[in-house]
Protein backbone atom coordinates (compact mmCIF):
# COMPACT_ATOMS: atom_id res chain seq x y z
CA UNK A 1 0.00 0.00 0.00
CA UNK A 2 1.48 3.31 -1.01
CA UNK A 3 1.50 6.00 1.59
CA UNK A 4 0.74 9.56 0.65
CA UNK A 5 3.65 11.76 1.49
CA UNK A 6 3.79 14.97 -0.48
CA UNK A 7 0.38 15.25 -2.06
CA UNK A 8 -3.00 13.70 -1.68
CA UNK A 9 -4.53 11.68 -4.48
CA UNK A 10 -7.90 10.21 -5.03
CA UNK A 11 -7.57 6.68 -6.35
CA UNK A 12 -7.80 6.63 -10.13
CA UNK A 13 -7.58 10.37 -10.63
CA UNK A 14 -9.59 12.19 -13.26
CA UNK A 15 -9.15 9.62 -15.98
CA UNK A 16 -11.61 11.00 -18.39
CA UNK A 17 -15.10 12.37 -18.40
CA UNK A 18 -16.11 15.89 -17.55
CA UNK A 19 -13.54 16.75 -14.90
CA UNK A 20 -10.46 16.00 -16.98
CA UNK A 21 -11.99 17.53 -20.11
CA UNK A 22 -13.00 20.75 -18.35
CA UNK A 23 -9.62 21.00 -16.64
CA UNK A 24 -7.79 20.58 -19.92
CA UNK A 25 -10.09 22.97 -21.79
CA UNK A 26 -9.54 25.66 -19.19
CA UNK A 27 -5.77 25.23 -19.19
CA UNK A 28 -5.47 25.21 -22.97
CA UNK A 29 -7.86 28.09 -23.47
CA UNK A 30 -5.76 30.17 -21.08
CA UNK A 31 -2.60 29.15 -22.90
CA UNK A 32 -4.13 29.90 -26.31
CA UNK A 33 -5.12 33.39 -25.25
CA UNK A 34 -1.48 34.02 -24.32
CA UNK A 35 -0.17 32.74 -27.64
CA UNK A 36 0.48 35.51 -30.17
CA UNK A 37 0.10 33.24 -33.22
CA UNK A 38 -3.33 32.11 -31.99
CA UNK A 39 -4.54 35.65 -31.46
CA UNK A 40 -3.10 36.62 -34.82
CA UNK A 41 -4.68 33.75 -36.76
CA UNK A 42 -8.02 33.62 -35.01
CA UNK A 43 -8.63 37.23 -34.19
CA UNK A 44 -6.23 39.90 -35.37
CA UNK A 45 -5.55 38.93 -38.97
CA UNK A 46 -9.07 37.97 -40.06
CA UNK A 47 -10.50 40.86 -38.14
CA UNK A 48 -8.05 43.27 -39.72
CA UNK A 49 -8.98 41.94 -43.15
CA UNK A 50 -12.65 42.19 -42.30
CA UNK A 51 -12.24 45.76 -41.17
CA UNK A 52 -10.27 46.60 -44.30
CA UNK A 53 -12.87 45.01 -46.49
CA UNK A 54 -15.61 46.70 -44.52
CA UNK A 55 -13.98 50.04 -44.94
CA UNK A 56 -12.81 49.72 -48.54
CA UNK A 57 -15.38 47.44 -50.14
CA UNK A 58 -18.25 47.74 -47.75
CA UNK A 59 -18.43 51.49 -47.65
CA UNK A 60 -17.82 51.87 -51.36
CA UNK A 61 -20.31 49.23 -52.40
CA UNK A 62 -22.55 48.71 -49.39
CA UNK A 63 -25.59 47.84 -51.36
CA UNK A 64 -24.12 46.04 -54.37
CA UNK A 65 -25.71 42.67 -54.73
CA UNK A 66 -23.41 39.75 -55.03
CA UNK A 67 -23.15 38.14 -58.44
CA UNK A 68 -26.08 35.98 -59.33
CA UNK A 69 -27.61 36.09 -55.87
CA UNK A 70 -30.24 38.77 -55.66
CA UNK A 71 -30.52 40.38 -52.27
CA UNK A 72 -27.07 39.38 -51.09
CA UNK A 73 -24.72 42.26 -50.46
CA UNK A 74 -20.94 42.01 -50.71
CA UNK A 75 -20.82 42.53 -47.01
CA UNK A 76 -23.16 39.59 -46.45
CA UNK A 77 -20.60 37.32 -47.99
CA UNK A 78 -17.75 38.55 -45.80
CA UNK A 79 -19.09 37.22 -42.50
CA UNK A 80 -19.38 33.54 -43.48
CA UNK A 81 -16.07 33.78 -45.29
CA UNK A 82 -14.32 35.19 -42.27
CA UNK A 83 -15.98 32.67 -40.01
CA UNK A 84 -14.85 29.89 -42.32
CA UNK A 85 -11.32 31.31 -42.37
CA UNK A 86 -11.12 31.48 -38.62
CA UNK A 87 -12.54 27.99 -38.24
CA UNK A 88 -10.05 26.49 -40.63
CA UNK A 89 -7.18 28.51 -39.15
CA UNK A 90 -8.06 27.40 -35.63
CA UNK A 91 -8.02 23.79 -36.74
CA UNK A 92 -5.08 23.65 -39.09
CA UNK A 93 -2.75 26.43 -38.02
CA UNK A 94 -3.33 26.69 -34.29
CA UNK A 95 -3.72 23.01 -33.50
CA UNK A 96 -0.66 22.01 -35.49
CA UNK A 97 1.54 24.57 -33.77
CA UNK A 98 0.15 23.91 -30.30
CA UNK A 99 0.59 20.15 -30.58
CA UNK A 100 4.11 20.33 -31.98
CA UNK A 101 5.08 22.71 -29.19
CA UNK A 102 3.51 20.49 -26.54
CA UNK A 103 5.45 17.53 -27.91
CA UNK A 104 8.74 19.44 -28.18
CA UNK A 105 8.56 20.59 -24.55
CA UNK A 106 7.64 17.12 -23.30
CA UNK A 107 4.20 18.33 -22.17
CA UNK A 108 2.42 15.63 -24.17
CA UNK A 109 4.55 12.92 -22.60
CA UNK A 110 3.99 14.37 -19.15
CA UNK A 111 0.22 14.57 -19.69
CA UNK A 112 0.16 11.02 -20.91
CA UNK A 113 1.81 9.83 -17.72
CA UNK A 114 -1.16 11.27 -15.82
CA UNK A 115 -4.42 9.32 -15.50
CA UNK A 116 -5.91 11.46 -18.30
CA UNK A 117 -7.39 9.57 -21.25
CA UNK A 118 -5.82 10.30 -24.62
CA UNK A 119 -9.23 11.20 -26.03
CA UNK A 120 -9.82 13.84 -23.34
CA UNK A 121 -6.77 15.78 -24.45
CA UNK A 122 -7.72 15.67 -28.11
CA UNK A 123 -11.33 16.56 -27.31
CA UNK A 124 -10.13 19.49 -25.21
CA UNK A 125 -8.13 20.79 -28.14
CA UNK A 126 -11.21 20.57 -30.34
CA UNK A 127 -13.39 22.31 -27.75
CA UNK A 128 -10.86 25.14 -27.39
CA UNK A 129 -10.82 25.58 -31.17
CA UNK A 130 -14.62 25.73 -31.26
CA UNK A 131 -14.71 28.25 -28.39
CA UNK A 132 -12.19 30.49 -30.15
CA UNK A 133 -14.10 30.27 -33.42
CA UNK A 134 -17.41 31.04 -31.73
CA UNK A 135 -16.00 34.07 -29.93
CA UNK A 136 -14.36 35.35 -33.07
CA UNK A 137 -17.44 34.83 -35.27
CA UNK A 138 -19.74 36.51 -32.78
CA UNK A 139 -17.38 39.47 -32.72
CA UNK A 140 -17.35 39.70 -36.54
CA UNK A 141 -21.10 39.43 -36.69
CA UNK A 142 -21.53 42.13 -34.06
CA UNK A 143 -19.28 44.55 -35.93
CA UNK A 144 -20.84 43.80 -39.33
CA UNK A 145 -24.40 44.06 -38.04
CA UNK A 146 -23.75 47.23 -36.07
CA UNK A 147 -22.25 48.94 -39.14
CA UNK A 148 -24.58 47.59 -41.87
CA UNK A 149 -27.46 45.93 -40.13
CA UNK A 150 -28.42 42.28 -40.45
CA UNK A 151 -28.46 40.74 -43.93
CA UNK A 152 -31.80 40.41 -45.65
CA UNK A 153 -31.27 36.72 -45.94
CA UNK A 154 -29.72 35.23 -42.82
CA UNK A 155 -29.80 31.70 -41.38
CA UNK A 156 -27.55 31.61 -38.32
CA UNK A 157 -28.38 28.01 -37.38
CA UNK A 158 -27.49 26.77 -40.85
CA UNK A 159 -24.30 28.82 -40.70
CA UNK A 160 -23.43 27.35 -37.30
CA UNK A 161 -24.02 23.85 -38.65
CA UNK A 162 -21.82 24.49 -41.67
CA UNK A 163 -19.11 25.96 -39.47
CA UNK A 164 -19.22 22.81 -37.36
CA UNK A 165 -18.59 20.78 -40.51
CA UNK A 166 -15.62 23.03 -41.40
CA UNK A 167 -14.41 22.82 -37.82
CA UNK A 168 -14.56 19.04 -37.86
CA UNK A 169 -12.61 18.84 -41.13
CA UNK A 170 -9.98 21.38 -40.13
CA UNK A 171 -9.56 20.05 -36.59
CA UNK A 172 -9.12 16.57 -38.03
CA UNK A 173 -6.43 17.94 -40.37
CA UNK A 174 -4.79 19.84 -37.49
CA UNK A 175 -4.75 16.79 -35.22
CA UNK A 176 -3.21 14.72 -37.99
CA UNK A 177 -0.57 17.32 -38.87
CA UNK A 178 0.17 18.12 -35.25
CA UNK A 179 0.06 14.47 -34.26
CA UNK A 180 2.79 13.48 -36.66
CA UNK A 181 6.37 13.66 -35.53
CA UNK A 182 7.08 16.93 -37.22
CA UNK A 183 9.84 19.17 -35.86
CA UNK A 184 8.57 22.37 -34.32
CA UNK A 185 10.36 24.36 -37.00
CA UNK A 186 8.62 22.24 -39.65
CA UNK A 187 5.28 22.98 -38.08
CA UNK A 188 6.16 26.66 -37.96
CA UNK A 189 6.67 26.64 -41.71
CA UNK A 190 3.94 24.20 -42.72
CA UNK A 191 1.13 25.70 -40.69
CA UNK A 192 1.48 29.28 -41.99
CA UNK A 193 1.78 27.89 -45.52
CA UNK A 194 -1.51 26.08 -45.04
CA UNK A 195 -2.94 29.28 -43.69
CA UNK A 196 -1.76 31.27 -46.71
CA UNK A 197 -3.26 28.65 -49.04
CA UNK A 198 -6.45 28.85 -47.09
CA UNK A 199 -6.54 32.58 -46.95
CA UNK A 200 -5.70 33.33 -50.55
CA UNK A 201 -6.77 30.28 -52.48
CA UNK A 202 -9.99 29.07 -50.96
CA UNK A 203 -12.09 32.16 -51.20
CA UNK A 204 -12.20 32.34 -47.44
CA UNK A 205 -10.03 35.39 -46.93
CA UNK A 206 -10.46 36.91 -50.36
CA UNK A 207 -13.56 36.05 -52.43
CA UNK A 208 -12.61 33.61 -55.20
CA UNK A 209 -14.43 35.55 -57.83
CA UNK A 210 -12.15 38.48 -57.09
CA UNK A 211 -9.18 36.61 -58.55
CA UNK A 212 -10.93 35.73 -61.81
CA UNK A 213 -10.05 39.00 -63.49
CA UNK A 214 -6.92 39.90 -61.54
CA UNK A 215 -5.03 36.58 -61.48
CA UNK A 216 -6.77 33.82 -63.45
CA UNK A 217 -4.11 31.24 -62.49
CA UNK A 218 -4.89 31.84 -58.81
CA UNK A 219 -8.57 31.45 -59.57
CA UNK A 220 -7.81 28.08 -61.17
CA UNK A 221 -6.08 27.02 -57.96
CA UNK A 222 -9.09 28.03 -55.91
CA UNK A 223 -11.33 25.75 -57.95
CA UNK A 224 -9.41 22.64 -56.88
CA UNK A 225 -8.71 23.71 -53.31
CA UNK A 226 -10.81 21.54 -50.96
CA UNK A 227 -11.08 24.44 -48.57
CA UNK A 228 -12.82 26.40 -51.33
CA UNK A 229 -15.53 23.74 -51.36
CA UNK A 230 -15.98 24.19 -47.65
CA UNK A 231 -16.06 27.92 -48.07
CA UNK A 232 -18.82 27.78 -50.69
CA UNK A 233 -20.65 25.38 -48.43
CA UNK A 234 -20.52 27.83 -45.49
CA UNK A 235 -21.64 30.74 -47.60
CA UNK A 236 -24.54 28.82 -49.08
CA UNK A 237 -25.53 27.64 -45.59
CA UNK A 238 -25.60 31.22 -44.35
CA UNK A 239 -28.13 31.85 -47.10
CA UNK A 240 -30.20 28.90 -45.97
CA UNK A 241 -29.50 26.57 -48.86
CA UNK A 242 -27.39 23.57 -49.64
CA UNK A 243 -24.36 24.39 -51.74
CA UNK A 244 -23.69 22.69 -55.05
CA UNK A 245 -20.44 21.65 -53.47
CA UNK A 246 -22.15 19.31 -51.00
CA UNK A 247 -20.79 16.14 -52.67
CA UNK A 248 -17.26 17.52 -52.32
CA UNK A 249 -17.99 18.44 -48.71
CA UNK A 250 -19.32 14.96 -48.06
CA UNK A 251 -16.06 13.64 -49.49
CA UNK A 252 -14.13 15.93 -47.17
CA UNK A 253 -16.13 14.65 -44.20
CA UNK A 254 -15.27 11.09 -45.13
CA UNK A 255 -11.62 12.12 -45.57
CA UNK A 256 -11.70 13.76 -42.14
CA UNK A 257 -13.11 10.59 -40.61
CA UNK A 258 -10.31 8.59 -42.24
CA UNK A 259 -7.82 11.19 -40.97
CA UNK A 260 -9.18 10.57 -37.45
CA UNK A 261 -8.45 6.87 -37.78
CA UNK A 262 -4.97 7.56 -39.12
CA UNK A 263 -4.36 10.07 -36.31
CA UNK A 264 -5.32 7.44 -33.77
CA UNK A 265 -2.57 5.22 -35.13
CA UNK A 266 0.20 7.72 -35.84
CA UNK A 267 -0.28 10.32 -33.09
CA UNK A 268 3.11 10.69 -31.47
CA UNK A 269 2.70 11.43 -27.78
CA UNK A 270 6.22 10.66 -26.75
CA UNK A 271 8.31 12.42 -29.38
CA UNK A 272 10.43 9.26 -29.32
CA UNK A 273 13.84 9.59 -30.92
CA UNK B 1 8.24 -8.85 -3.85
CA UNK B 2 7.84 -7.29 -7.29
CA UNK B 3 10.27 -4.48 -8.05
CA UNK B 4 8.82 -1.07 -8.84
CA UNK B 5 11.25 -0.87 -11.72
CA UNK B 6 13.10 -3.70 -13.36
CA UNK B 7 15.50 -2.96 -16.20
CA UNK B 8 17.08 -5.91 -17.97
CA UNK B 9 19.83 -5.72 -20.59
CA UNK B 10 18.71 -2.34 -21.88
CA UNK B 11 20.82 -1.21 -24.83
CA UNK B 12 20.75 1.76 -27.13
CA UNK B 13 23.67 2.33 -29.42
CA UNK B 14 26.03 4.03 -28.79
CA UNK B 15 25.10 5.24 -25.30
CA UNK B 16 23.85 2.20 -23.38
CA UNK B 17 24.97 -1.39 -23.32
CA UNK B 18 23.11 -4.14 -21.49
CA UNK B 19 22.17 -2.10 -18.44
CA UNK B 20 20.30 -4.02 -15.75
CA UNK B 21 19.13 -2.95 -12.30
CA UNK B 22 16.02 -2.78 -10.13
CA UNK B 23 14.31 -0.24 -7.88
CA UNK B 24 12.35 -1.52 -4.89
CA UNK B 25 9.74 0.19 -2.72
CA UNK B 26 11.11 2.70 -0.23
CA UNK B 27 14.44 2.81 -2.02
CA UNK B 28 16.49 5.52 -3.71
CA UNK B 29 18.67 4.11 -6.45
CA UNK B 30 21.24 6.48 -7.92
CA UNK B 31 22.56 5.74 -11.37
CA UNK B 32 25.87 7.50 -11.22
CA UNK B 33 28.42 8.50 -13.77
CA UNK B 34 29.87 11.63 -15.31
CA UNK B 35 27.82 13.32 -18.05
CA UNK B 36 28.01 11.46 -21.33
CA UNK B 37 28.06 8.03 -19.75
CA UNK B 38 24.52 7.11 -20.69
CA UNK B 39 22.46 8.27 -17.69
CA UNK B 40 20.24 10.67 -19.61
CA UNK B 41 19.74 8.16 -22.44
CA UNK B 42 18.72 5.58 -19.85
CA UNK B 43 16.07 7.93 -18.46
CA UNK B 44 14.84 8.77 -21.95
CA UNK B 45 14.46 5.07 -22.73
CA UNK B 46 12.56 4.53 -19.49
CA UNK B 47 10.04 7.33 -20.06
CA UNK B 48 9.63 6.55 -23.76
CA UNK B 49 11.45 9.56 -25.17
CA UNK B 50 14.08 7.31 -26.77
CA UNK B 51 13.70 3.88 -28.28
CA UNK B 52 16.07 1.22 -26.98
CA UNK B 53 17.68 -1.25 -29.38
CA UNK B 54 17.17 -4.14 -27.00
CA UNK B 55 16.21 -4.95 -23.46
CA UNK B 56 13.20 -5.30 -21.21
CA UNK B 57 11.65 -2.71 -18.92
CA UNK B 58 8.97 -3.44 -16.37
CA UNK B 59 7.61 -0.64 -14.22
CA UNK B 60 4.91 -0.93 -11.58
CA UNK B 61 4.23 -4.46 -12.74
CA UNK B 62 3.70 -3.49 -16.37
CA UNK B 63 6.03 -4.31 -19.23
CA UNK B 64 6.52 -1.17 -21.30
CA UNK B 65 7.92 -0.87 -24.78
CA UNK B 66 8.65 2.10 -26.99
CA UNK B 67 5.55 4.20 -27.54
CA UNK B 68 3.60 2.39 -24.82
CA UNK B 69 1.75 4.49 -22.33
CA UNK B 70 3.58 4.55 -19.02
CA UNK B 71 1.57 3.57 -15.93
CA UNK B 72 0.05 6.56 -14.08
CA UNK B 73 2.00 5.76 -10.91
CA UNK B 74 5.19 6.78 -12.73
CA UNK B 75 6.50 10.31 -12.58
CA UNK B 76 9.59 11.73 -14.16
CA UNK B 77 11.53 14.96 -14.38
CA UNK B 78 13.95 14.88 -17.26
CA UNK B 79 16.36 17.65 -18.01
CA UNK B 80 14.99 18.41 -21.46
CA UNK B 81 11.35 18.34 -20.42
CA UNK B 82 9.36 21.44 -19.67
CA UNK B 83 5.91 22.83 -20.23
CA UNK B 84 4.96 25.66 -22.61
CA UNK B 85 6.74 28.77 -21.41
CA UNK B 86 3.52 30.80 -21.31
CA UNK B 87 2.06 28.61 -18.60
CA UNK B 88 2.32 29.77 -15.00
CA UNK B 89 3.76 27.46 -12.39
CA UNK B 90 0.57 27.55 -10.32
CA UNK B 91 -1.57 26.79 -13.38
CA UNK B 92 0.56 23.79 -14.30
CA UNK B 93 0.46 22.47 -10.74
CA UNK B 94 -3.32 22.89 -10.56
CA UNK B 95 -3.77 21.26 -13.97
CA UNK B 96 -1.86 18.15 -13.00
CA UNK B 97 -3.36 18.08 -9.51
CA UNK B 98 -6.82 17.99 -11.01
CA UNK B 99 -5.85 15.35 -13.53
CA UNK B 100 -4.70 13.23 -10.61
CA UNK B 101 -7.96 13.89 -8.78
CA UNK B 102 -6.63 16.32 -6.18
CA UNK B 103 -8.32 19.62 -5.48
CA UNK B 104 -6.17 22.70 -5.04
CA UNK B 105 -2.43 22.89 -4.75
CA UNK B 106 -0.39 20.19 -3.03
CA UNK B 107 0.67 22.47 -0.15
CA UNK B 108 3.22 20.15 1.41
CA UNK B 109 5.13 19.84 -1.82
CA UNK B 110 4.81 23.57 -2.59
CA UNK B 111 6.31 24.39 0.81
CA UNK B 112 9.00 21.74 0.61
CA UNK B 113 10.27 22.94 -2.77
CA UNK B 114 9.63 26.61 -1.93
CA UNK B 115 7.39 27.06 -4.94
CA UNK B 116 5.07 29.65 -3.37
CA UNK B 117 6.95 32.68 -4.81
CA UNK B 118 6.93 31.06 -8.25
CA UNK B 119 3.24 30.20 -8.51
CA UNK B 120 2.27 33.31 -10.43
CA UNK B 121 5.31 33.29 -12.69
CA UNK B 122 5.46 31.87 -16.19
CA UNK B 123 7.87 29.04 -16.90
CA UNK B 124 9.63 31.12 -19.55
CA UNK B 125 10.64 33.62 -16.88
CA UNK B 126 12.11 31.18 -14.39
CA UNK B 127 15.79 30.67 -13.82
CA UNK B 128 17.17 27.22 -14.49
CA UNK B 129 17.10 26.32 -10.81
CA UNK B 130 13.55 27.59 -10.33
CA UNK B 131 12.38 25.75 -13.41
CA UNK B 132 13.88 22.51 -12.21
CA UNK B 133 12.25 22.87 -8.81
CA UNK B 134 8.93 23.58 -10.51
CA UNK B 135 9.33 20.59 -12.81
CA UNK B 136 10.14 18.37 -9.87
CA UNK B 137 7.03 19.70 -8.18
CA UNK B 138 5.00 18.83 -11.27
CA UNK B 139 6.48 15.33 -11.29
CA UNK B 140 5.52 14.80 -7.68
CA UNK B 141 1.92 15.94 -8.05
CA UNK B 142 -0.28 12.89 -7.79
CA UNK B 143 1.95 11.14 -5.28
CA UNK B 144 3.71 8.79 -7.69
CA UNK B 145 4.89 5.36 -6.67
CA UNK B 146 7.95 5.46 -8.88
CA UNK B 147 9.90 8.62 -9.71
CA UNK B 148 12.61 8.95 -12.34
CA UNK B 149 14.84 12.00 -12.07
CA UNK B 150 17.65 13.13 -14.30
CA UNK B 151 20.23 15.06 -12.28
CA UNK B 152 17.58 17.25 -10.67
CA UNK B 153 20.01 19.31 -8.61
CA UNK B 154 22.91 19.70 -11.05
CA UNK B 155 24.27 23.21 -11.01
CA UNK B 156 21.83 24.41 -8.35
CA UNK B 157 22.70 26.38 -5.22
CA UNK B 158 22.97 24.65 -1.90
CA UNK B 159 19.49 25.74 -0.80
CA UNK B 160 17.71 24.39 -3.87
CA UNK B 161 19.83 21.27 -3.81
CA UNK B 162 18.90 20.63 -0.18
CA UNK B 163 15.19 21.06 -0.91
CA UNK B 164 15.34 18.60 -3.76
CA UNK B 165 17.21 16.08 -1.65
CA UNK B 166 14.63 16.52 1.11
CA UNK B 167 11.80 15.89 -1.36
CA UNK B 168 13.51 12.71 -2.54
CA UNK B 169 13.92 11.63 1.07
CA UNK B 170 10.23 12.18 1.73
CA UNK B 171 9.31 10.09 -1.29
CA UNK B 172 11.39 7.25 0.10
CA UNK B 173 9.78 7.70 3.50
CA UNK B 174 6.40 7.49 1.80
CA UNK B 175 7.36 4.07 0.50
CA UNK B 176 7.85 5.20 -3.06
CA UNK B 177 10.76 4.22 -5.26
CA UNK B 178 13.13 6.78 -6.72
CA UNK B 179 15.64 6.30 -9.50
CA UNK B 180 17.96 9.29 -9.92
CA UNK B 181 20.64 9.80 -12.51
CA UNK B 182 23.43 11.80 -10.90
CA UNK B 183 26.84 13.05 -11.92
CA UNK B 184 27.71 14.17 -8.40
CA UNK B 185 29.05 11.15 -6.58
CA UNK B 186 29.11 12.94 -3.22
CA UNK B 187 25.41 13.63 -3.59
CA UNK B 188 24.81 10.03 -4.58
CA UNK B 189 26.65 8.88 -1.47
CA UNK B 190 24.34 11.05 0.67
CA UNK B 191 21.11 10.10 -1.07
CA UNK B 192 21.36 6.55 -2.30
CA UNK B 193 20.29 3.32 -0.72
CA UNK B 194 21.85 1.66 -3.71
CA UNK B 195 24.15 2.92 -6.43
CA UNK B 196 24.54 1.77 -10.00
CA UNK B 197 27.88 2.98 -11.31
CA UNK B 198 27.71 3.67 -15.02
CA UNK B 199 30.78 3.93 -17.19
CA UNK B 200 30.60 4.42 -20.98
CA UNK B 201 27.03 3.11 -20.97
CA UNK B 202 27.81 -0.08 -19.05
CA UNK B 203 27.15 -0.95 -15.44
CA UNK B 204 30.50 -0.89 -13.69
CA UNK B 205 29.26 -2.04 -10.30
CA UNK B 206 26.10 -2.00 -8.22
CA UNK B 207 25.52 -2.00 -4.49
CA UNK B 208 25.13 0.17 -1.43
CA UNK B 209 27.58 3.09 -1.28
CA UNK B 210 29.32 1.58 1.73
CA UNK B 211 29.71 -1.76 0.00
CA UNK B 212 31.18 -0.15 -3.10
CA UNK B 213 33.58 1.88 -0.97
CA UNK B 214 34.57 -1.26 0.93
CA UNK B 215 35.66 -2.73 -2.39
CA UNK B 216 38.72 -0.51 -2.05
CA UNK B 217 39.75 -2.39 1.09
CA UNK B 218 42.08 -0.52 3.44
CA UNK B 219 42.97 2.06 0.83
CA UNK B 220 43.32 5.72 1.80
CA UNK B 221 43.26 8.72 -0.50
CA UNK B 222 45.22 11.92 -0.85
CA UNK B 223 44.77 14.67 -3.41
CA UNK B 224 47.78 16.62 -4.68
CA UNK B 225 48.12 19.38 -7.26
CA UNK B 226 48.49 18.01 -10.78
CA UNK B 227 51.87 19.64 -11.44
CA UNK B 228 53.72 17.56 -8.83
CA UNK B 229 55.76 14.65 -10.11
CA UNK B 230 54.30 11.55 -8.53
CA UNK B 231 55.50 8.85 -10.92
CA UNK B 232 58.33 7.72 -8.63
CA UNK B 233 56.25 7.23 -5.52
CA UNK B 234 56.30 3.70 -4.13
CA UNK B 235 53.18 1.72 -3.16
CA UNK B 236 50.61 4.26 -4.34
CA UNK B 237 48.28 4.23 -7.25
CA UNK B 238 48.06 7.49 -9.19
CA UNK B 239 44.89 8.75 -10.83
CA UNK B 240 45.15 12.15 -12.52
CA UNK B 241 41.73 13.79 -12.59
CA UNK B 242 41.11 17.34 -13.72
CA UNK B 243 42.31 19.85 -11.14
CA UNK B 244 43.98 17.28 -8.89
CA UNK B 245 45.94 14.06 -8.93
CA UNK B 246 44.71 11.40 -6.53
CA UNK B 247 47.00 9.02 -4.78
CA UNK B 248 45.56 5.74 -3.46
CA UNK B 249 47.35 3.43 -1.10
CA UNK B 250 47.80 2.37 2.49
CA UNK B 251 48.13 5.08 5.13
CA UNK B 252 51.80 4.23 5.47
CA UNK B 253 52.46 4.51 1.73
CA UNK B 254 50.71 7.89 1.61
CA UNK B 255 52.67 9.16 4.62
CA UNK B 256 55.84 8.16 2.79
CA UNK B 257 54.57 9.98 -0.27
CA UNK B 258 54.07 13.13 1.80
CA UNK B 259 57.69 12.91 2.88
CA UNK B 260 58.85 12.62 -0.70
CA UNK B 261 56.59 15.39 -1.99
CA UNK B 262 57.40 17.87 0.79
CA UNK B 263 60.55 19.29 -0.86
CA UNK B 264 58.54 20.04 -4.01
CA UNK B 265 55.53 21.53 -2.30
CA UNK B 266 57.03 23.78 0.35
CA UNK B 267 54.98 24.16 3.51
CA UNK B 268 51.82 22.46 2.25
CA UNK B 269 50.03 20.13 4.63
CA UNK B 270 48.46 17.13 2.96
CA UNK B 271 45.33 15.47 4.24
CA UNK B 272 44.91 11.73 4.07
CA UNK B 273 41.30 10.65 4.19
CA UNK B 274 39.22 7.49 3.89
CA UNK B 275 37.90 6.74 0.39
CA UNK B 276 34.55 8.00 -0.86
CA UNK B 277 32.14 6.71 -3.46
CA UNK B 278 33.91 8.87 -5.97
CA UNK B 279 37.18 7.11 -5.23
CA UNK B 280 35.43 3.80 -5.68
CA UNK B 281 34.17 4.99 -9.03
CA UNK B 282 37.58 6.21 -10.15
CA UNK B 283 39.27 3.04 -9.00
CA UNK B 284 36.70 0.72 -10.48
CA UNK B 285 36.62 2.51 -13.77
CA UNK B 286 40.42 2.06 -13.74
CA UNK B 287 40.95 4.16 -16.80
CA UNK B 288 41.75 7.69 -15.75
CA UNK B 289 40.50 9.76 -18.64
CA UNK B 290 40.43 13.37 -17.47
CA UNK B 291 38.09 14.39 -20.27
CA UNK B 292 35.53 11.83 -19.21
CA UNK B 293 35.77 12.83 -15.58
CA UNK B 294 35.32 16.55 -15.99
CA UNK B 295 31.72 16.37 -14.93
CA UNK B 296 32.46 14.68 -11.63
CA UNK B 297 31.95 17.17 -8.84
CA UNK B 298 34.89 17.47 -6.52
CA UNK B 299 34.06 16.61 -2.92
CA UNK B 300 35.49 19.38 -0.75
CA UNK B 301 37.40 16.91 1.37
CA UNK B 302 39.45 15.88 -1.63
CA UNK B 303 41.15 19.19 -1.87
CA UNK B 304 44.59 19.35 -0.40
CA UNK B 305 44.53 21.96 2.33
CA UNK B 306 47.31 24.46 2.58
Amino acid sequence: MTEIALTGRRPGGARGGGTALWTLVRAHLTLSLRTPVVLLAVLALPFAVLLTLLLVVGFRFPTIEFGAMPGVRVIDRLLPEMAGTVTAAAGILVLTLQLSEARATGMLRRLRRSPMRDGSYLAAQAVVAVVLVTASTVLFAAVAFIVYGAPRSWHPLYLAGALLVVAYCSISAGLLLGGMRMPRTGARVAAPLCFAMLFLCSGAGVPREGWEGVAPWLYEITTVNPLAQLNDFVFAASQGRLSDTWPAVAGLLVTAAVANLVTRRVFDWEGTS
Amino acid sequence: MTSLLSVTDLSRSPSLEEVSFTVERGEVVCVVGPPGNGGTTLMECLVGAAEPDAGHVEMLGVTVGPGDRRPPGLAAALRGESVPGRMKVGEALRLFSRLYGTRGLPRRMVDLLDLEPLLSRRFARLTDGQRRRAMLGLALVGNPELVLLDDPAAGLREGSRGRIEQAIGELRAGYGGVCVVLSDLAQAERLADRVVLLRAGRVLAEGTPSRLIRLLGSTYVMGVPPHLRVDRLQGVRVLPCGAATYLYGSREALENAIQELSPMSGDRVWSIRPPTLRDAYLTLSAVPEPAALEGVTEPAALEASA
